[in-house]
């Protein structure tokens, strides 16, 4: 059934952010993903890159899926989110605080493959857990 | 209970919560938790936040966008528009229209919703950020 596939999708694409395994990327995310975080994140090159950026700011990055449920093309998945702030983000100044927060992704499969997906995050407890200050909007 | 009662429930507790019936309390289980980042409420903390939210934003309006449902777990995403019209955890009325967005899943026990985690931007400090006028 593609609902069990796709949840092995996504729990094979947790596996590779964990493990720094960009390998296997274009086999789990389709060339025309898109990921609607502000800026947008598109393909799987992309995908790649903003998770080198990540890992550079946070050696440790690490993220625990709590719980995953599918149903017709669409995957929800809630993780944990964890790591240390030791490297530059984004011209910060690492503080080498610990960030744990939730994160849920909202995934559409298409042909075996995430197209889009949404992420939801509490960005502004994240920066109060790092120590650093809340971006103008 | 089938993934469309489910579905259904999840609806349901919403048009309850939102004419402020008092029956949308009686939806959650007596054990239920309320999953909420870093703190976890209680039924009857739950039922203070919810009317602490809905007295200070009058007009408090919920879309609810995707729901992924699936054994006894419903999935969903939300945004909610209201205006801060009344005191909240501390805010004076700013007078403000907020946008507030989050994904969130329940657990469904025995027709009623146990337990749930809501994930999204923090509307405490969202409220803190605004210029007060």
């Amino acid at each position: 059934m593609s609902t069990e596939k796709n949840k092995a999708s996504v729990r094979r694409l947790n596996e590779a952010i964990n493990k720094g395994n960009w390998t296997i990327l274009p086999e789990l995310i389709a060339t025309n993903y898109v990921f609607h975080a502000t800026p947008e994140v598109k393909g799987p090159e992309g995908f790649k890159q903003s998770f080198i950026t990540w890992r550079a700011a946070f050696p440790d990055y690490h993220e625990k899926l709590d719980h995953i449920i599918a149903e017709g093309d669409m995957v929800a998945s809630f993780h944990t989110l964890q790591g240390t702030f030791k490297g530059k983000m984004a011209g910060m100044t690492p503080t080498g605080k610990k960030v744990s927060i939730p994160v849920v992704i909202l995934a559409r499969f298409e042909g075996g493959k995430q197209v889009e997906a949404w992420p939801y995050m509490d960005s502004l407890t994240m920066y109060r857990q790092l120590g650093i200050p809340i971006p103008a909007q | 209970m089938s993934i469309k009662e489910n579905k259904s429930l999840v609806k349901r507790s919403f048009d309850l919560l939102m004419r402020k019936d008092e029956a949308f309390f009686d939806l959650l289980t007596r054990d239920y938790i309320g999953h909420y980042g870093d703190r976890d409420l209680s039924l009857e903390e739950e039922k203070n936040l919810d009317h602490a939210f809905l007295a200070a934003f009058s007009d408090a309006v919920a879309t609810i966008g995707d729901m992924v449902a699936e054994g006894d777990k419903v999935a969903y995403r939300v945004t909610w528009r209201a205006t801060h019209t009344g005191e909240f955890m501390g805010i004076a009325p700013t007078g403000k229209k907020i946008k507030l967005m989050y994904s969130a899943i329940f657990r469904i026990s025995g027709g009623k919703l146990a337990e749930w985690w809501g994930v999204g931007e923090d509307l405490y400090q969202q409220l803190g950020a605004i210029p007060k006028q």
